[in-house]
């Protein structure tokens, strides 16, 4: 006979006593004498209800009867289990008491005393607090993707019962209502993810500061460097790990003081997450980077090295200039990281400050996306010649230019 | 950013109604501990509660528009959390398995009463290994059913009145005292055979 018969939540037998019920069963009971003790002191328990068995056709009595007994063992022993009416008396003094043992009488102090240290042993379970962090941005991360899920299955339905109108003015009418229902409906939904990712991607420059502050501590103020120097260019992403600064900022998912999840930006569809390649030395695509890292000089660089690390960007929402420049397309210096729809970028400083700007110009009037080389041409070119005075020509009949 | 820690939970609760950042961070935070610790103890296993701590906070965002401001918020996560808890063990079908082998004895006048005073409790401050005595709590905690081991969570995590705890629960007051009764009798008769290490039934 299988357990599974039996409903969910009721005591079940172990399996031994189940073959040997079926044993007595299949031989019918007082046809033969039970084999072993087991089956012998089933028999003796079986007597007792006084239940005849014998034939196929109370096959369905063997789990009724099975279900009895396991039912019948479990409140024997529930019930075996009381306060004392002293400890009863405690108990009910010790909670209308709000939990104080100070707070009973002499004569139930001992026993409340007793309540109160289960009460200790109970809900001062240690080890909690090393989950924290992960278990807090995961609980996030689980709303956010259910906000994302809503958003995508949302659909205005007309309520049941709703019936078509015949005259099309009143369709037009209905449409238009609900047109403007969904204009305030998907601007308090877009608001409450975008509040929700930004949220997130800030928990992210938080979570990755205290990786730095690790990696740093046990690599004698370094920050986090791949290799010695890199190649032709630092935007190589995946294709020779050395080259890249990605592989840089890797580093810390590579030696786990972050997880790729602490670097994926929830505004990035292609960010890559979960478990990292024990083997990956860089992220396999420019698409799968969230975050830009500070470009290292070769050598790298000690978290120590500037007086003022409120002023040194260490990390930021992508750069939308890179992007750019990898697509073949002009760049717009001034432009905003394109996580959080280009309405600014979390910028993660090398005090371990964390920040929201809706420009890449800091205070500085430094572009985190630019070197100072190229930021000056484009200062000289601005400040100094102006973007046209009015003395300029048409570079030939195919060059657009209009104007005043 | 608002200065959370001036505020009451209801406070924060109403912020994040109003979509203020950081707001519903806050309040995990601050259950982190609490919940996570009442959830470990409601289903015995560190992992499965660290899932029903997401998926609690996940019905409190859902139902976030219908929480009765004028109540208090604490009691609604842990009704929600314990909901979810019991929702695990249901589909868990954690049974408890017992044996015909095992003696039956009738039940002398008497001798089904616990007195606390003779079971031996370690005091809180008394020296031990609180990973030991984690184990044993638990182990004591997973041979009382479902319904004696919430009340007696639900009573000690949150320092519930009984009024409170019936109102909580939907059932009268005179079976929570009686279920408490025999949820604190249970886990005592229990930690006696834990802690004495020998088999339990």
């Amino acid at each position: 006979m299988s357990t599974d018969d039996q409903q969910p939540g009721n005591p079940s037998l172990n399996e031994s006593d189940i073959n040997a019920i079926d044993r007595l069963f299949e031989n019918g009971l007082g046809s033969q004498d039970p084999q072993n003790q087991q089956e012998h002191h089933v028999h003796q328990l079986l007597r007792l209800l006084d239940t005849p068995v014998t034939d196929e056709s109370h096959k369905d009595a063997r789990a009724d009867m099975i279900e009895i007994l396991a039912r019948r063992i479990e409140r024997e022993s529930l019930q075996e289990a009381q306060l004392s009416a002293d400890d009863a008396d405690a108990c009910d003094e010790y909670i209308d008491a709000g939990y104080r043992v100070d707070a009973v009488s002499e004569n139930a102090r001992s026993r409340a005393e007793k309540l109160d240290a289960i009460g200790v042993m109970i809900t001062d379970t240690h080890r909690v607090s090393d989950t924290r962090e992960r278990l807090v941005s995961a609980t996030l991360a689980g709303i956010q993707s259910h906000i994302d899920a809503e958003e995508s299955s949302m659909k205005l339905q007309p309520r049941s019962g709703f019936q078509l109108p015949g005259r099309w003015a009143d369709l037009a009418s209905i449409a238009a209502m609900l047109l403007l229902a969904a204009s305030v409906i998907m601007p308090i939904m877009s608001g409450m993810r975008s509040v929700n990712q930004k949220e997130l991607c800030f928990n992210n420059m938080n979570q990755t500061a205290s990786a730095f502050g690790l990696y740093t501590g046990a690599n004698r103020d370094m920050l986090p460097m791949a290799t010695a120097g890199f190649g032709p260019t630092w935007m190589d992403v995946g294709t020779t790990p050395e080259r890249s600064n990605s592989s840089n900022l890797y580093t810390l998912v590579r030696n786990q003081f972050a997880g790729l999840d602490d670097l994926a930006c929830p505004t990035n569809p292609n960010a890559a997450r979960g478990d990292a390649d024990p083997d990956a030395w860089d992220w396999n695509s420019l698409e799968e980077i969230s975050y830009s890292y500070r470009i290292m000089p070769q050598g790298g660089m000690r978290a120590t090295a500037v007086e003022t690390p409120v002023r040194v960007v260490l990390l930021a929402d992508r750069s939308p200039v890179v992007l750019r420049i990898k697509a073949n397309k002009p760049v717009r210096p001034e432009e905003n990281s394109p996580n959080h729809d280009h309405t600014g970028q979390h910028m993660l400083m090398l005090d371990g400050s964390a920040n929201w700007s809706d420009t890449p110009v800091l205070d500085s009037r430094d572009n985190i996306w630019l070197p100072r080389a190229i930021e000056s041409v484009i200062h000289e070119v601005r400040e100094k010649h102006g973007i046209i005075t009015g003395n300029e020509q048409p570079d030939g009949p195919t060059d657009a230019f209009v104007g005043p | 950013m608002s200065d959370w820690q001036e505020q009451s939970d209801e406070q924060v609760f109403e912020a994040f109604r109003a979509e203020e950042t950081g707001a519903y961070r806050e309040l995990i935070e601050r259950y982190h501990d609490d919940l996570l610790r009442f959830l470990t103890r409601m289903v015995g296993d560190r992992a499965a509660a660290e899932d029903i701590f997401q998926d609690t906070f996940l019905q409190v965002h859902i139902s976030a528009a219908s929480f009765d401001s004028s109540r208090r918020f604490r009691p609604w996560l842990f009704t929600i959390a314990a909901n979810k808890a019991r929702d695990y063990l249901r589909k868990k079908n954690r049974r408890k398995t017992v044996e015909l082998s095992a003696p039956i004895k009738k039940s002398e006048p008497g001798s089904s009463f616990v007195d606390l005073l003779q079971v031996d409790v370690p005091a809180p401050d008394a020296a031990m290994d609180l990973s030991e005595r984690d184990e044993m709590v638990q182990e004591a905690l997973d041979q009382l059913g479902p319904a004696l081991r919430e009340v007696l969570l639900l009573a000690y995590f949150q320092r519930l009145s009984y009024a409170q705890i019936a109102e909580d629960l939907g059932i009268p007051l005179g079976t929570v005292k009686s279920r408490m009764h025999s949820a604190v009798a249970a886990f005592a008769r229990a930690w006696k055979t834990v802690s004495k290490g020998e088999q339990s039934l």
